[in-house]
């Protein structure tokens, strides 16, 4: 396992931000993308009203050429899940494709407001 | 016998769309299928699916899309003789959800003009019956494809011939599956054995064969033909 960013602060206007690219470990296969929200006890993070659409690209090239990974789109403020629990955060996870010079870089597009919150990007 | 080309899968939590990593397609007579399966929200799923958003934008067509009335969600999308190449797969939700999971798969052989059959649906809201489906109109050559939305953590394929093609535990107790079976296997019946399965939306249909058109008569019996 990688974390490739680990809880990284963040802190976006509307607009949009780019991450990485970072380099992924060989021999890992799974990706997972995530970002902290809303909760009792982080009540400053991804507030309601503020909407991320999170993209990410993968090279198998080393950063030669790039194609589009996974990715989520989310609105913020506190999730009740059906337990009655918070979620602490939303996330994305898929199958890698298989390769000896991997990247990911990320692209955050925010609108309604700034999104503050953690991001992590973590292999398996 | 339409034949599975590739596949690709996601799961996530927290969420009003996702994307499905971009994975080729290729061959003839295509067909790429999408299942997909929520949890949360009582709304109606209603998703769209879209291969390569922004780009050649292919629509997907739904071929079911159900709740059992209370939390889960199962839905099923296809899009007929998708471009050759490797693009992602954008899903969007009708409203925040939970658990997500979806499995795209892309076939050959396919029938193009009428490539799938009569869907068929299920449901459970409580009790513990597996997941079942019986899809009556497939034929012999036909692939049966389903997706399932579970309340279990542990669920497996349980008709003879039935493959799974996903099997995505998303949280504890939450998990997407989709399958595939030989038409007029084990009766057609697409089921999930599971620990409690105590809700559940399901969805099935079969993918019809691409059939080759006859050739034409030999010249000497059509001229025959020509002269009555």
């Amino acid at each position: 396992m990688a974390l490739l960013i680990d809880h990284q602060s963040i802190n976006v206007p509307a607009g949009s931000r780019d991450f990485g690219p970072v380099t992924i470990p060989d021999g890992l296969a799974q990706v997972t993308l995530r970002l902290a929200r809303q909760t009792t006890a982080t009540p400053t993070f991804w507030a309601p009203g503020v909407t991320v659409d999170l993209k990410s690209w993968g090279s198998l090239d080393g950063g030669a050429t790039w194609q589009q990974w996974l990715g989520f789109g989310a609105s913020g403020g506190i999730l009740i899940k059906r337990d009655g629990s918070e979620t602490v955060e939303s996330w994305v996870s898929c199958p890698l494709p298989p390769g000896a010079a991997r990247k990911i870089r990320l692209t955050a597009i925010v609108t309604g407001g700034t999104l503050v919150s953690q991001l992590t990007v973590e292999v398996v | 016998m339409a034949t599975p080309d590739n596949k690709n899968t996601v799961t996530g939590i927290g969420l009003s769309s996702i994307t499905i990593l971009a994975f080729t397609v290729s061959g003839t007579n295509r067909l790429l299928f999408v299942t997909v399966g929520t949890s949360y929200s009582t709304v109606a799923l209603t998703t769209s699916v879209v291969r390569d958003s922004g780009g050649l934008n292919e629509s997907c067509t739904e071929a079911w899309d159900l709740t059992n009335g209370r939390w889960f969600h199962s839905s099923g999308h296809y899009f007929v003789a998708p471009t050759t190449g490797s693009y992602a797969i954008l899903i969007t939700l009708a409203a925040m959800q939970d658990e997500i999971g979806a499995c795209a798969t892309s076939w050959t052989g396919v029938e193009q003009a009428t490539p799938v059959g009569t869907p068929v649906t299920g449901s459970s809201n409580g009790g513990s019956a597996d997941p079942t489906l019986t899809v009556s109109d497939a034929g012999d050559d036909d692939v049966v494809i389903d997706g399932v939305h579970v309340y279990d953590s542990t669920i497996a394929a349980e008709s003879p011939g039935q493959t799974e093609q996903a099997n995505l535990v998303i949280a504890a107790a939450i998990t997407h599956g989709c399958s595939t079976q030989l038409g007029n296997v084990a009766g057609d019946v697409m089921s999930w054995t599971g620990g409690s399965n105590t809700q559940w939306a399901a969805g099935a249909v079969a993918i019809k064969p691409w059939v080759a058109p006859p050739p034409p008569p030999p010249p000497a019996m059509a001229a025959q033909q020509r002269m009555g």
